[in-house]
């Protein structure tokens, strides 16, 4: 089932777009026209690290926990390059997103 | 006292087999030892029996990177400038770990692990060591045919303190610096062999990585190998094949299945390999992005703060 992910920002502004079963927040925020700030893409390097506000996701291969576990402030985060949608989702990412200019071909056949 | 090369990099993964599935059919390392937890993998353009060592971790991290003496009295030696200088050092005896020797091991200031040997299992070239055939068996095929690791390029929270230790203690020297903003150096790119960096250091948290760089034999091999890279669906920077302003390199980055970036590369300029004879080029903090990507003349600042 296609889940909704909803990304919220520093500033309480928030966009929505469907995540299918299967593809990761990244490919799924890529195709509706955002861009989360993504480094490896492999979850190495925590560029893509973000809160789960609500719902509840699955991992789609390891990640760094150096990454997901901030020892100095004790935080944890998911990132969002291996994070898949098993429920509706509301997630902040750290280093926000942006709206990509381009109009992607990957969000117009969907 | 003498470093003959930057070697012996050792990775933390979090997936081994799927680390080894890269560097091998995607890098073109081979293995020499696989035993529980760990790999330890082979360059062609090297005759030692390992350059990289890939342990199993729940992180993935530079765990540490060797320096290979020239003599086997230097480890004695660096025993004594390493521990003068503050380093906390201790002895690690031959045969603890597959095909090295004894090894004495120490903390930069940057906080990374640093081990020195001299002896190292020598395996020679894959083509034998008498009367080799110049054109080597085709074991690297439908790989990017990395050749050697070139360098390391390591984080450190104080550039200039680290680039002091390199050169007062392990006898490196800067080709080229990034001058700061308050004068002191931003970053350095410094050798202690005849080219213009073993190690480069930039700003970021102690005992960080920012790439492991493999040396390709040609800027044409660079080209070939982000197709390959395309073809086994390893994502590379957004336009893949670039150059950078310092010394000119045909250079492409991408990152290994733990997270970790790998930089192939074509181009480094030659140096004297010894210390003190050639003043080091400068870069001022404004035409800087123009020394990092010499096409794009902008750097990402993804590039500088996500690391491993």
């Amino acid at each position: 089932m296609t889940a909704t992910v909803t990304l919220v920002g520093e500033d309480g502004s928030s966009v929505a777009f469907p995540c299918p079963p299967g593809v990761t927040v990244d490919e799924a925020a890529r195709s509706a026209g955002y861009r989360l700030r993504v480094v490896c893409a492999r979850g190495g390097c925590g560029a893509c690290r973000a809160t789960l506000l609500d719902g509840e996701i699955d991992r789609c291969g390891p990640v760094s926990a150096t990454k997901t576990d901030d020892r100095a402030t004790g935080r944890h985060y998911e990132l969002l390059c291996r994070s898949t949608a098993v429920t509706d989702i509301v997630v902040h990412p750290e280093a926000g997103w942006t709206e990509h200019l381009v109009r992607p071909w990957s969000g117009v056949l969907r | 006292m003498a470093v003959t090369k930057v070697g012996r990099v050792v990775l933390t993964v979090t997936d081994l087999d799927e680390a080894v599935r890269h560097y091998t059919e995607t890098m073109g390392l081979s293995v020499t030892t696989r035993r529980d937890g760990e790999a330890y993998l082979r360059l062609p353009g090297d005759q030692d029996h390992h350059n990289l060592v890939l342990q199993q971790s729940d992180r993935a991290s530079l765990a540490s990177f060797g320096i290979k003496m020239s003599d086997p009295g230097d480890l004695e030696e660096l025993e004594l400038v390493a521990g003068r200088a503050g380093a906390d050092v201790r002895r690690v005896s031959g045969g603890e770990h597959p095909g090295l020797g004894e090894a004495v091991v120490f903390r930069l200031p940057s906080e990374h692990e640093v081990w020195a040997y001299h002896d190292i299992e020598h395996i020679g070239w894959a083509e034998g060591m008498e009367n080799p055939d110049p054109v080597p068996e085709d074991a690297t095929a439908g790989t990017v045919h990395a050749q050697r690791i070139d360098h390391v390029a390591i984080c450190a929270p104080d550039v200039g303190d680290l680039a002091t230790f390199l050169t007062e203690v392990l006898d490196f020297d800067s080709s080229e610096i990034l001058i700061g903003p308050d004068g002191r150096p931003g970053a350095t790119w410094m050798y202690c062999t005849n080219t213009m960096h073993d190690v480069a250091v930039v700003p970021g948290p102690g005992a960080g990585l920012h790439h492991v760089s493999f040396a390709a034999d040609s800027r044409a091999a660079v080209i070939n190998g982000i197709d390959t890279l395309r073809h086994r669906g390893v994502p590379t920077m957004d336009f893949g094949l670039t150059r950078h302003g310092i010394a000119g390199v045909t250079t492409t980055y991408f990152h290994d299945p733990s997270g970790i970036r790998n930089e192939l590369f074509f181009g480094p300029y030659p140096t004297p390999g010894v210390p003190g004879q050639v003043p080091p080029v400068e870069w001022e903090m404004a035409e800087f992005a123009r020394g990092a990507f010499y096409y794009e003349n902008e750097l990402d600042m993804a590039f500088m703060t996500e690391i491993t």
